[in-house]
This record gives structure tokens, C-alpha cells and sequence, in this order.
């Protein structure tokens, strides 16, 4: 998978990233964050 | 690109990258790391007990996590929800149960609300009861207050009646002491300026006029006669004078005794005559006064009875008795008997009576 951009994160976000990652079954990191701002904005929009 | 130290790789699409960015920009984040933890923090995974595809996140509280002002999610306020993906049995346990809760917590805000309104009601009652009472209470503080401002105007009538009582009671005091003196000083005054007081003159005007005759006795030294309708207090140098005036007529005609009396000697002539005080002794022609005056004063009363006419008529029958023939014992103690008998008929007092009949005898 072509990735196009590298962020750093500490170590401890990347761990509960990782952490989140094998519980969601991600495949990649992409995924997991994009999981995480939809629910963000799903919570948004109902606290609206 | 090499990582600073504690720092990791991650690789993101672009456009995942873009929505980081924007969220940065929302948040008011420094790195995009910051966006990151931000957003593990308001999404914390709870459970994850489906395959792929069917993952269920249990949020427990999301907190405003940006400072700045025009932010959508500036507002956003503690909340417990459910965010379902697929069709997990166990989310579905779950939705039922926060169903139920929500029906309970409904439930319960009604009953809050119920309560609130019968709160409402019951302190609305409450209200009403005691306006009732507190109006009632004014009134009667009112009352009692006007009640207070009665009493202290009876009060003050009270003390202001009582006042004008010891000052009417001193003035009448003053008053009866300056009559008493007025009357002293008057009742001498008054007989020497009169020189005879009839009692019916005055009976209108003193109301005790045994203590005028009384005082005119004992203090201004006058004479009182009592006669039969009323008494007559007579100034002593007048007295004498009427005495020898009247020892000087030798008449029993009214006509010119009153031309030789003026008119108040001819009133006392009367009175005295009215009630058998004077008599007129046929025999030696005189008048004769009956000692039957009250008198205070024994000197100047008995000098008073000590008058010609009597002593004339003691003379007249002393002569009688002197130049009289043997029938003058006989007639002396028949007349004795006689004074007796009546002394027993009229009584011990009645010397007139016994000294006319004497006297008409003799």
C-alpha cells in the first residue's frame, strides 16, 4: 500500500494506536486514525 | 526523514492527513501527535468482541477539547452513547438495556417533575395558608395596637381627670376656707349692718344657718331669739334699744306702735309677738318680754331678760302683793297651785303659757 504521508507521533500514542489497531483488526495505522475521526465526528453530530 | 527520539512513524493517506489537519485546526492543536491523543482520549475502545468489520466503541465522556472560540465542537457536553457498527449481539443486550435505562431515567424525570409540581403546589399553599395568617396577625397587632393607643388615652384621661379632681377638691378646700372666713367676717358685719337677721331673710341664701345663729352667738357676741316660725339674731346694742323703746309703749294698738317703731323694731315687734315672746300686760299697760330667747352669751342675754318691763312686773306684782289686802296669800298660793297644774298640762317648758296665765290672773 502506497503510503503518501509520514506524521510522528510519541511512543506512547503510537503504542495505544497499535493497541487499537489489533483490536480493531486494522490493517494499517491509515485506517485506525480514519476509524477514530469518523467516531469523533459521529460523536459531534449527535452531541449537536 | 529520521524520527526524533520517542518519536514513531506512522504513514497516513493524504486525505486522512488533510482531516488531521483540519481537526488540528479545530482543536487548536499543536502536532498532529496532539490531534492524535485528543482523539484517543474522547474515543476509548471498550470492547472489541466481533470479527472484522463489527466493532462496537463504548464512549464514556467527551470533554470540549478545543479552547478556541469558533470551534463546532465548543460546546460539546458529557454524554453516554452507544455507537453501533453491525449487528452484534451483545450491542444489542447493550441497547436494550440503555433503552430500559432511558425509559427508567424518563420515568424518573416525570416523577421529578411530579414532585417538583407538587413542591410547587404545597409551597403555593403553604404561601396562601400563611398570608392568611400573617394578614390575620397584622390585623390583630393592628387591634392590639390600637387597643394600646386607647389605654393610653384612657389613661391620660385618667391622669388628667384625677388632676383637674385634686385641683377642683384644692379649690373647693380654699373656697369653703374663704366662704368660712367670709362668713365669719360677714355675719358680724352683717348684723351690725342690719342689726336684725330674720332667718327667713337668709334661708334661701345659707344653707346652715344653725351655724350662723350659732356664730352670731358666740362670735359677734349678738342675741338670738328663737320664735315660733324663726329665729332672729339681733345686734346687742339694738336689742336694748328695742327693749326700752318697747318698755316705753303703753298700748297694744298696732297702729301706733308701729308709728313709734320704725320698721324693722316693728318687724321684730311682730315676729316677737307672733310667737308669744312679748306680751302686753293690760294691767301696767307695758309690754313684757318672755325670757325664751336662746341665748349664747349669759351675761349680755340675762342683762338682755333683766328688762324694765319685766322688772315692772315684778314691781307691779310685788306691789300688788305689798299694797294688797289679806286676799294677796291666798291669791299668791292659789296662783302657785295653779302654775303648778299647768307646769303638769303644757310641761316643764312652756313658761309662757304659765306666766300669761299667771300674769292674767295676778
Amino acid at each position: 500500500m502506497k503510503q503518501d504521508v509520514l506524521i510522528h507521533v510519541k511512543h506512547d500514542t503510537f503504542v495505544k494506536l497499535a493497541e487499537l489497531k489489533a483490536r480493531l483488526r486494522k490493517r494499517s495505522y491509515d485506517e485506525v486514525i480514519k476509524e477514530l475521526i469518523d467516531v469523533y465526528e459521529k460523536l459531534v453530530q449527535q452531541v449537536k | 526523514m529520521m524520527a526524533p527520539k520517542h518519536y514513531r512513524d506512522v504513514y497516513l493517506r493524504e486525505e486522512t492527513y488533510q482531516k488531521l489537519l483540519q481537526l488540528k485546526a479545530v482543536m487548536g492543536k499543536r502536532s498532529v501527535n496532539d490531534v492524535v491523543e485528543e482523539l484517543l482520549k474522547c474515543v476509548t475502545v471498550n470492547t472489541v468482541s466481533s470479527p472484522v468489520n463489527t466493532v462496537s466503541f463504548t464512549v464514556s465522556t467527551v470533554k470540549p477539547t478545543v479552547s478556541t472560540g469558533d470551534s463546532p465542537v465548543s460546546t460539546v457536553s458529557p454524554t453516554v452513547n452507544t455507537v453501533k457498527h453491525g449487528e452484534d449481539p451483545d450491542s444489542n443486550e447493550l441497547v436494550k438495556r440503555l433503552e430500559s435505562l432511558e425509559k427508567s431515567v424518563a420515568e424518573l424525570r416525570e416523577a421529578v417533575s411530579a414532585l417538583e409540581k407538587g413542591l410547587k403546589d404545597f409551597t403555593k399553599k403553604q404561601q396562601d395558608l400563611l398570608n392568611a395568617y400573617t394578614s390575620k396577625t397584622d390585623q390583630v397587632l393592628q387591634r392590639l395596637s390600637q387597643v394600646v393607643e386607647l389605654l393610653q388615652q384612657v389613661a391620660e384621661s385618667l391622669r388628667q381627670g384625677s388632676e383637674k379632681v385634686s385641683e377642683e377638691r384644692q379649690r373647693v378646700s380654699e373656697e369653703s376656707v374663704k366662704k368660712a372666713r367670709r362668713e365669719k367676717v360677714d355675719a358680724c358685719e352683717r348684723l351690725k349692718r342690719e342689726l336684725a337677721i330674720f332667718e327667713s331673710d337668709i334661708a334661701d341664701r345659707i344653707r346652715d344657718r344653725d351655724r350662723f345663729f350659732a356664730k352670731i352667738e358666740n362670735v359677734c357676741g349678738g342675741i338670738v331669739v328663737e320664735g315660733l316660725k324663726e329665729r332672729v339674731a339681733i345686734e346687742k346694742s339694738f336689742w336694748q334699744q328695742f327693749l326700752e323703746k318697747l318698755s316705753k309703749i303703753d298700748t297694744s294698738d298696732d297702729e301706733k306702735i308701729k308709728k313709734s317703731l320704725d320698721s324693722l323694731e316693728y318687724k321684730l315687734f311682730k315676729t316677737l309677738k307672733e310667737s308669744a315672746l312679748i306680751i302686753f300686760d293690760a294691767t301696767a299697760k307695758k309690754w313684757i318680754f318672755v325670757e325664751k330667747q336662746k341665748t349664747g352669751t349669759s351675761s349680755g342675754t340675762d342683762a338682755g331678760t333683766a328688762l324694765p318691763s319685766t322688772s315692772t312686773t315684778n314691781s307691779a306684782v310685788g306691789g300688788a302683793t305689798a299694797t294688797g289686802s289679806g286676799t294677796s296669800s291666798s291669791t299668791k298660793a292659789s296662783a302657785s297651785q295653779r302654775k303648778k297644774h299647768y307646769k303638769k298640762r303644757y310641761g316643764e317648758e312652756d313658761e309662757s303659757w304659765l306666766l300669761q296665765y299667771v300674769d292674767n290672773v295676778a
